[in-house]
């Protein structure tokens, strides 16, 4: 249903107050592992935004919104040719999936946030701007989210691997593969620009043993950055 | 569907009209499950942002009126469906909850494909009583409706019309109900029904 028309009264307790914690980072730097820990640690539903581009590549066609169709002709099905591409046209292609899943993202945040629920999101197709947004892209009434509300509510950590090598090793594909996790790679390269020009926190995901503490650190390094 | 208990199992889907509580109900199944839980609403509000035609206002008129609630669930069904194929073909368990959720989506052949032996359960939660449901919204803030006034009567009976049907729909399909109350036990005996114990 649709979020409240009246102010949130106060945030929920999950870890430090917040109502959204996104994960981001590229595909096999262990987003998910981390963020199941988190949900499930702190009760917060989980919202896994592969769920989201899969049900919103269900429903539309290549022509209704190409971007989002860029890597498969039909359903599990890759396009023609897709691997043989030039790679920064295939970061491209991942950056013109994330925007649409991103954008899809923006009520679901708002509905978390109005309704004093916490989520976790998770997934390579969270884009940095959509951390560091305003309510605006929440299709939320004006004055349900208070002023500095949203900054507090929301935060974000992108797991983002240094070392190509590793991504290649941890994806574990097959000649094409490569050419996959190098894309994977690159694309967590720009990701890292993005969440230094937004201001987002960025983690190594290795050693993987401390990565839950490193993340719940910078997680409250935001809370108290936000004020 | 008859779920096996010590069979696998990769999707929980928990229905039932809204004001029943299903929301804490799934986030305290999927704690005692130890896995993550998923809103339908979710679901909804993205692919409504994505430009599907759903119908955005489905309070406005009767349950099963062009533009009501069944038409919803009907309109992101696809989008349960593909998170169902998701989480059984990756075999990542996880716990789902909304109103949207259709006992129909068990006609459609890849959940019933997959919903052999049990790997994919429903229960639809049961709330007989219009005063009850009205409480609870009250006490809520039913999701944006105003105060106790007569239109969160509305909302509060045609919930239970629409819940009498979800009953039946999953009757018909061998699906188990489960009533909200009483709530101290409500997890335990959905655990049960769902063969989860």
């Amino acid at each position: 249903m649709t979020p409240p028309t009246s102010p949130v009264a106060r945030p929920a307790a999950a870890g430090d107050g917040w109502l959204v914690l996104l994960i981001g980072g590229h595909s096999g730097a262990g987003k998910s592992t981390l963020a199941a820990q988190l949900a499930q640690g702190t009760g917060a539903a989980l919202v896994e935004a592969d769920d989201v581009r899969m049900a919103i590549q269900r429903v539309t066609t290549p022509d209704q919104l190409p971007a989002l169709h860029f890597f498969a002709s039909a359903p599990g099905v890759a396009r023609a040719g897709i691997w043989q591409r030039d790679p920064d046209e295939l970061v491209q292609g991942l950056i013109g999936v994330a925007e649409i899943v991103s954008r899809a993202l923006e009520p679901v945040m708002g509905h978390h946030v109005a309704a004093a629920k916490p989520a976790v999101i998770e997934g390579d197709g969270i884009l940095p701007s959509l951390a560091a947004q305003d309510p605006p892209g929440w299709s939320l009434p004006t004055g349900v989210i208070p002023p500095g509300f949203a900054a507090r509510a929301v935060r974000s950590v992108f797991l983002i691997e240094p070392d190509a090598d590793v991504v290649r090793q941890r994806m574990g594909l097959g000649a094409e593969g490569d050419t996959q996790a190098a894309m994977h790679w690159r694309y967590g390269q720009w990701l890292r620009a993005e969440a230094a020009r937004h201001g987002q926190p960025v983690v190594p995901p290795r050693p993987y043993n401390t990565l839950l503490e490193r993340v719940l650190a910078a997680v409250a390094e935001r809370a108290r950055a936000a004020g | 569907v008859n779920p096996v208990s010590d069979a696998e199992w990769f999707v929980l889907l928990i229905g039932g009209p809204s004001g029943v509580g299903k929301t804490t109900i799934a986030a305290q199944v999927a704690g005692r499950l130890d896995v993550p839980w998923l809103m339908v609403d979710d679901l909804r509000l993205a692919l409504i942002r994505s430009g599907l035609p759903i119908p955005d206002n489905p309070r406005a008129g009767a349950f099963d009126s062009e533009d009501g609630l069944v038409a919803v669930g009907e309109a992101v069904a696809p989008a349960i469906e593909v998170v169902i194929e998701n989480h059984v073909d990756q075999r990542i368990p996880v716990v789902i909850e909304g109103d949207g959720i259709l006992p129909s989506l068990f006609d459609r052949d890849s959940v019933r494909t997959r919903a052999a032996n049990g790997r994919v359960r429903a229960v639809f939660m049961t709330e007989p009583d219009p005063q009850a449901l009205h409480a609870n919204l009250v006490k809520r803030g039913a999701d944006g409706w105003r105060d106790d006034g007569d239109d969160l009567r509305w909302y509060a009976r045609r919930s239970v019309r629409y819940g009498e049907w979800l009953t039946k729909e999953a009757e018909r399909r061998g699906l188990p109900t489960v009533a909200v109350r009483p709530w101290e036990t409500v997890v335990d005996r959905i655990l049960t029904a769902s063969g989860l114990a």
